[in-house]
């Protein structure tokens, strides 16, 4: 079983890092620690969005495709459930220094759960995304972001009931994050070649496919806080338009590296949310560097 | 030696295969054909048991399961992110086995990432990690895929030394293989199952393509 848990981690650090490259392991781990000690300090002020440092784990779940081979072993949910406590071990020790008991046995009964669940072949839905960019489509059918939604829209009642404003602003992270996840996923240089538009139309035609799929998302929630009268909220809606727009750009300026996409996505959303929205200042260049890079790709 | 007895498997309200009742006495060379989306990997899940469904697969009165059985998919669940002999080493501590070294059927590179592989040496290292250890069942799914004339020319060869002592499914849309080979056919037609004996093999064509002989007075 260790052996088979070595290779596990060792196949999520090659997903990351060239063969041999132990320093960047080694790199990788730091942050990741570093990360878990950060929250520890500012245990207060994270508190309420710890459960999206697990929720990676379920998308990673979720997309696996080597279950038919771990079934080879008779114990093989013990090896997931072993994998996935591990790679988030640092954060179950914030939370139980922390004395968070519950939230350790919620997150654990729902890995669980996770591993335990049967293989279901739901409805395929269609959506009514618009197909220039495909991966809208994809990203609600791999990851099953629609079954999201529905408890969203619970939660914003909650949230105004309640009159707690953190739970509304973690409906519209949450969307944000939702409507940022096709960006997160890479078209073949191929289908960029192919495409007859020159670099600065295919990025224009991408950025408006961003918007319109994302008012397809935002919707219900619009409708849900009109029903409830919260005018004065939905100015906060236009983050979950500008955020993906943003991750777009990255994309493409980093279309060979995701890893690097991944940290200046952060960098980039903790940057605006610390420093008042000043990166934002940077954009001219980054819709620059993000057509010098589509030309690349179109051309090379 | 091995019962397949499926009375129905259903995916929402369409159902795939039913009433089967397939029993195997002796080890040999089984092929399996059909047309596409007949339900051969199907067969080959409900065999294994990584599909739920009503019936019994048994090997000498044991159910079927992953650990006791050689399955090689059509698309190989393979990770790109480790190189051949890492996956071996993978591969065989999932089996509960010592890694085999040495000579292997296939020749791959060794130490270079399986995502830099092509399709047909990917599936010549899932052959290689699956043959470490000998299994009583073999299912192989369209195994030939892939496959350059000389590995398929190996893989048969290799396939007739385990047929010796095992049972080995081979799906397949080359029939002339399996007509070579074959101690039996199995045909999915019409969510069930046909068997026809070596000097039978003629009568399935005239079963399968039976509506294109009518249209074509052949």
């Amino acid at each position: 079983m260790i052996t088979t848990l070595k290779y596990l981690f060792l196949i999520r650090f090659r997903k990351l890092v060239t063969k041999d490259d132990n320093l960047a392991v080694f790199l990788l781990i730091l942050v990741y620690l570093v990360s878990a000690i950060l929250i520890y300090i500012n245990f207060e002020s994270f508190k309420n969005y710890i459960p999206f440092l697990f929720l990676e784990v379920v998308i990673y779940h979720l997309q696996r495709s080597d279950l038919e081979l771990l079934k080879m072993r008779r114990n093989y949910k013990v090896i997931l459930f072993t994998e996935y406590i591990i790679y988030s071990f640092p954060f179950y020790l914030v939370l139980l220094l922390k004395r968070e008991f519950i939230f350790i046995i919620v997150i654990v009964l729902f890995k669980l759960l996770l591993i335990n669940l049967p293989k279901i072949n739901l409805k395929i839905i269609k959506y009514p995304f618009d197909s220039f960019n495909i991966y809208w489509h994809i990203s609600f059918r791999k990851y099953k972001l629609i079954y999201v939604l529905p408890l969203l829209i619970i939660i914003v009642f909650m949230a105004v009931n309640t009159n707690n404003q953190n739970l509304l602003y973690a409906v519209f992270l949450a969307l944000t994050l939702i409507a940022c996840v096709p960006s997160f996923e890479r078209e073949t240089t191929e289908e960029i070649k192919r495409n007859p538009f020159d670099a600065e139309k295919y990025l224009r035609f991408q950025l408006k496919n961003s918007i319109i799929n994302t008012a397809y998302l935002v919707f219900p929630i619009v409708i849900t806080l009109s029903f409830l009268l919260q005018w004065e909220k939905m100015i906060f809606l236009i983050f979950i338009f500008i955020i993906p727009l943003y991750n777009l750009l990255l994309k493409y300026i980093y279309f060979n590296n995701s890893l690097l996409q991944q940290i200046f996505f952060v960098i980039f959303i903790s940057g605006s949310l610390i420093l008042f929205g000043v990166p934002f200042l940077a954009t001219p260049f980054i819709y620059k560097k993000a057509i010098k890079t589509l030309k690349e790709l179109k051309t090379c | 030696m091995l019962k397949i007895v499926i009375n129905h498997k259903k995916y929402k309200d369409k159902t795939i295969l039913e009433n089967i009742n397939v029993s195997i006495n002796r080890p040999g060379i089984y092929g399996v054909i059909g047309k596409n989306g007949q339900g051969k990997t199907t067969l080959f899940k409900c065999i294994l048991n990584l599909e739920s469904f009503s019936g019994i697969c048994s090997a000498n009165e044991e159910k079927v399961v992953l650990e006791n059985a050689g399955w090689v998919p059509t698309e190989p669940p393979i990770y790109g992110e480790l190189t051949a002999d890492e996956f071996y080493d993978f591969y065989a501590h999932l089996l509960n086995v010592n890694a085999k070294k040495g000579n292997r059927i296939f020749e791959v590179p060794n130490n270079q990432l399986i995502r830099e592989f092509s399709t047909g040496m990917k599936k010549k290292t899932y052959l290689n990690a699956v043959f470490q250890k000998e299994f009583p069942l073999y299912i192989l799914d369209e195994p030939f895929n892939g496959l350059d004339l000389e590995s398929n020319y190996l893989l048969m060869n290799y396939v007739r030394e385990l047929s010796k002592t095992s049972i080995v499914f081979i799906s397949s849309h080359i029939q002339e293989i399996l007509y070579k080979d074959c101690d039996k056919i199995f045909l999915l037609i019409d969510k069930n199952v046909k068997e026809f004996e070596k000097n039978e093999f003629l009568e399935i064509e005239k079963m399968l393509f039976a509506n294109y002989r009518k249209d074509f007075n052949l």
